[in-house]
């Protein structure tokens, strides 16, 4: 039985676009916020990272690199420069956190000799640095490598451009003329090193799943059905021309009424346990991994059945594996974040520097780290995001990370400017890129970003400071 | 291609760009709007000029538009398209701002970016619109079909005319500004002769120096209109046109580095000469890599030469900028002067060596290809002619001119004061009475005006356009030639255009010496070097080459 897709499938691939736009747009505003920096070279720090990953994935394709390829992927010399750049990185990021002290250790916030602190962050270099050379040429490695490059060469804009102008106390206008210029740096550095050429990377995309293959780009299509007896999922895959059914889910209004009503229960016990905590799982967080847990448990537990014959009403949704794994990578690193930031003392500061820069510094916080930080966080999330744009787009083009700018943009100032608000915000404008090509009729795809950006217009032109407020 | 025509074709881009500039500075220098999407309305420009000299769309063939209005009698002229052009840039530009003015400047940067983007995806994706992602051709550029010239004829030797009176006058503002200074040439009685005695009939007859120019420039087409349609003496024309236009720039460079010392000078032309050695490699050395490699080497080493002598000699500090403006015109000396004739030289030929120095003396011609023949002594069968890009030069330069002489009465008039004032602060502003709302509106909407107006010189220039000329780049390059020349400073702006070119120019010519492979490679490298540029100059330099203007209001009091 053909479904047709609809709303739904437009609504996760607007959830699949925000968590992209999130990941890069947290570090945009991280910077924007606690830097002051409306960071207009923040979408070439994406494209950054993506062609930085070619070093591992791609090592035949990057001019001057292509001397240590070899035929299976990187020879000896290759290897060991790799493994250089990678422990280097490592440490070079911690050394932006306070220089030689906080390699000692300085920086974790709790008394350690020196000896540890340097053994420990040597250690991490090292197990960095293997995994990358026994990874590659991987796609994993690939982004690992991407990621901690990206972790120590972005804070260089702020301690090489950015903190000197501040220290001629430059304008906001300033600063975004300065970051424009950036922009131009960074992007046409990408391209004098590796030309016009489009490029892509090479992935093993099947990948063994609960003793079976699972191609992650692949098509599948997820049928939802709502008929007399119930609710049910069918789960389709494209290969070829007939699409094998791999998978039912089936509930009975009853199981769903009841899934519903336990999950409810379980939040709210939840919320009310959490109540009053300042801890990293507060009272809504909690709530809501409560009924997500609920779900997932009801719904593998009571999934039994077949789809009906005459449902009432059906839809298609159309994903793959690796666009589901967008999202639940972008909810990971969002949950690291939340941990850094609510649970350790560097997040503390952080916050605190976000509210009141003076203050913070006046009552000994060391702002100067905090910076350093936030531009780490932003060059750490923009790899990741640009790595994942990269795969998902399937090719590179040195505007790969400035045609997200201006959505990111939009979800920052959505937000308000600050972390939390940014998240939200872009995937407000996600789902408004996605769902507003699908509802607009005669709208193309070229039309994503300008609808995404006519979200802000309106935004802005109504409540100047934000969804969430400002500051 | 003759060293003249490269200064042609760096001069209209100049002018456009200048012209751009110029509306990016009256929003930005003078006002304080930062406007990242100033290129949006440039873009409108473009696109709506060429509807108007576009013939009808022809459903059978490739190209798709929605309007072409080149058939119809009047409106179907580029003078048409670029008022309209003009006029509906700066509406739309007042349309963007009404909501958009009151926002921070941070989110009125991103907005407006936003806005220009949004221009470009619908040139882009919408094919019935302008060909969709696909060039916009089929027009050609005003009053094409004159050429080449007919001397003889009253519409070719008006278009010589046109020419020359712009060129008269460009140079006689020059010379006016020269002729105050002490020279050892008599200036002040050239300026006599080249103005036709006007100039000394008082100033109450003709007010400014411009004024002045204007009109001898007019007396000087007109005259040598009928000259040409009497005789067929171009060549005469234009080498007095030439000389005219040596003699003023000789004396304004002359007069500005006067009070250079000789150690100054030595280290200018060594800077200039240090340049050129520099670059031989390119040329002449087989190997690329070997040549890219001494070449970054001696470049390295030149700059970083310059800096410790900057840091470490005073008066070199204070003579930083000079000695690279030495420097420069001794290196654009060489290039136009010395490397034309290297290969005659070779050659042994002493009538191409003379040549190619006359074709050079005589910029206002273009010399080869069908013509006018002459038989000079030494130098042999010549034949010589207005080329189309010099008539659209003088086209650009009158335009422009008359651009920036409006644009400077306003900025110098109480509105370009109370501008000013809302830049430095608008509470200001508020408390005497007057409403910023509404002034910063007008300045969007002017800036833009002159952007679209740049957008249709745009498309006289290029005979194509794609969604790229909307490219985001563009905004930023015209911000950067606010930059160069000086934040709020008109004649900063054009001065900055014409640096920003000049680079362009130069590193053009030498991605020459790269195979085409690693063509975008070496492109890209450039825009490197500009946005390092860029940074130096605003963290060094802010205020720009000729920093921020002075304006200065008389208060007239009753006494």
């Amino acid at each position: 039985m053909a479904v047709e897709t609809g709303l739904t499938n437009a609504v996760l691939n607007g959830i699949v676009t925000g968590s992209i736009v999130a990941l890069g747009a947290i570090g945009l505003a991280l910077v924007y916020d606690i830097a002051d920096v409306p960071n207009f070279a923040h979408g070439d720090l994406l494209t950054l990272g993506a062609y930085a990953a070619l070093f591992v994935n791609r090592p035949g394709t990057v001019p001057g690199f292509e001397a240590f390829a070899t035929d299976s992927g990187i020879g000896t010399g290759g290897l060991g420069m790799l493994f250089f750049v990678s422990v280097a990185s490592v440490l070079g990021t911690v050394y932006h956190l306070g220089g030689i002290r906080a390699l000692k250790g300085e920086w974790w916030g709790i008394d350690v000799p020196p000896a540890i602190g340097l053994a420990t962050h040597a250690i991490v270099a090292v197990v960095v640095g293997a995994l990358v050379i026994f990874g590659a040429p991987s796609f994993l490695a690939a982004l690992l490598f991407a990621v901690v490059l990206a972790g120590a060469l972005v804070p260089l804009m702020e301690s090489y451009v950015f903190r000197k102008f501040r220290a001629k106390e430059a304008s906001l206008a300033m600063m975004l003329i300065v970051s424009l210029a950036l922009a131009f740096i960074v992007r046409f550095s990408i391209q004098t090193i590796f030309g016009g050429e489009i490029r892509s990377y090479e992935v093993d995309t099947v990948i063994p799943f609960f003793g079976r293959e699972l191609d992650i780009t692949l098509a599948k299509f997820f049928d939802l059905f709502v008929a007399n007896n119930g609710f049910s999922i069918g789960i389709r895959e494209t290969r070829g021309q007939e699409a094998d059914l791999l998978l039912t889910l089936s509930y009975s209004w009853l199981e769903l009424a009841a899934i519903i009503g336990v999950a409810a229960a379980v939040a709210w016990g939840v919320y009310r346990w959490r109540k009053g905590t300042a801890a990293v799982i507060g009272p809504r967080l909690g709530a809501a991994l409560g009924a997500i847990g609920v779900f997932i448990l009801g719904g593998a537990a009571l999934s039994s059945g077949s789809l009906p014959a005459d449902p009432w009403y059906g839809t298609r949704v159309r994903s793959s594996p690796l666009r589901l794994g967008i999202i639940l990578t972008a909810l990971g690193m969002m949950a690291l974040l939340h941990y850094l930031l609510r649970a350790t003392t560097l997040g503390k500061a952080m916050r605190a520097t976000s509210d009141n820069r003076d203050l913070a510094m006046v009552r000994g916080i060391n702002t100067r780290r905090v910076m350093m930080t936030v531009w780490i966080i932003a060059g750490l999330f923009g790899a990741l995001g640009g790595v994942l744009l990269g795969f998902l787009f399937s090719n590179l083009t040195i505007n790969l990370g400035f045609n997200l700018l201006l959505p990111m943009f939009a979800g920052v100032i959505l937000g308000g400017i600050n972390v939390y608000g940014a998240i939200f915000g872009s995937y407000v404008v996600g789902l408004a890129m996605e769902v507003g090509i699908f509802a607009i009729p005669g709208l193309s795809a070229t039309y994503r970003i300008p609808v995404a950006f006519v979200v802000l217009l309106i935004v802005l032109l109504v409540k100047p400071e934000g969804i969430v407020g400002g500051n | 291609m003759a060293a003249a025509d490269v200064v042609i074709s760096f001069a209209l881009l100049v002018a456009i760009y200048g012209t751009l500039s110029l509306g990016l500075n009256l929003k930005f220098g003078h006002t304080g709007l930062l406007d990242f999407g100033h290129v949006g309305f440039f873009l409108v420009g473009a696109y709506v000029s060429t509807f108007f000299v576009l013939p009808p769309n022809d459903p059978t063939d490739f190209t798709e538009y929605i309007i072409g209005l080149g058939d119809v009698p009047i409106l179907g002229t580029w003078a048409v398209g670029a008022l309209v052009a003009t006029v509906l840039a700066g509406i739309l530009g007042g349309l963007v701002a009404l909501p958009t003015i009151r926002l921070r400047e941070d989110y009125l940067a991103i907005t407006l970016l936003g806005i220009s983007v949004i221009f470009q995806r619908v040139i882009q994706s919408e094919g019935w619109l302008a060909n969709g992602p696909d060039a916009l051709r089929g027009y050609s550029p005003p009053l094409q079909s004159l050429f080449p010239l007919e001397v003889g004829t009253l519409a070719g030797a008006a278009a010589f005319g046109l020419f020359v009176a712009v060129v008269w006058a460009v140079a006689t503002v020059g010379l006016s500004l020269q002729q105050e200074h002490e020279s050892r040439l008599p200036l002040s009685e050239i300026y006599t002769v080249t103005t036709f005695g006007l100039a000394s009939r008082g100033s109450g007859l003709f007010g400014s120096r411009f004024t002045v120019a204007a009109v001898a420039g007019a007396i000087a087409g007109i005259l040598s209109t009928g000259f040409l349609v009497a005789t067929t003496g171009i060549l005469l024309i234009g080498a007095l046109v030439s000389l005219y236009g040596w003699l003023v720039v000789t004396v304004e460079i002359a007069h500005k580095y006067s009070d250079l010392d000789r150690r100054e000078w030595a280290v200018g032309i060594g800077l200039g000469t240090g340049l050129l050695v520099a670059l031989l490699p390119l040329p002449l050395l087989d190997s690329l890599a070997a040549s890219v490699a001494l070449t970054l080497g001696l470049l390295g080493t030149l700059v970083f030469g310059y800096y410790k002598a900057v840091m470490s000699i005073d008066w070199i500090n204070k003579a930083k900028l000079t000695v690279i403006g030495v420097g420069g015109l001794w290196f654009v000396s060489i290039w136009y002067v010395l490397l034309p004739i290297a290969d005659p030289i070779s050659a042994g030929s002493v009538s191409g060596v003379v040549g190619t120095l006359f074709e050079n003396a005589v910029w206002a011609l273009r010399f080869g290809g069908d013509g006018i023949g002459y038989r000079i002594a030494l130098v042999g069968d010549v034949t010589v002619r207005l080329d189309y890009s010099r008539f659209q030069l003088a086209l650009f330069v009158l335009s422009l001119g008359v651009l920036y002489y409006i644009l400077e009465t306003a900025v110098q008039s109480p509105f370009g004061r109370v501008l000013r004032a809302i830049r430095n602060d608008e509470d200001v502003v508020k408390s005497l009475g007057k409403d910023p709302f509404v002034y910063k509106i007008q300045s969007m909407v002017i800036g833009s005006a002159l952007a679209g107006f740049a957008g249709a010189m745009w498309a006289m220039y290029s005979q194509g356009l794609t969604f790229r000329t909307g490219d985001p780049e563009t905004t930023f390059i015209a911000l950067l030639i606010v930059f160069i020349g000086g934040v709020g400073n008109n004649k900063g702006v054009l001065l900055g255009a014409g640096v920003y070119w000049a680079f362009q120019q130069a590193t053009t010519q030498l991605a020459g010496y790269f195979p085409a492979a690693l063509r975008v490679n070496v492109l890209a490298f450039r825009l490197v070097v500009i946005g390092v540029l860029f940074l130096i100059v605003l963290y060094y330099m802010p205020d720009g080459l000729l920093g921020r203007e002075e304006y200065s209001a008389e208060v007239k009091t009753n006494d």
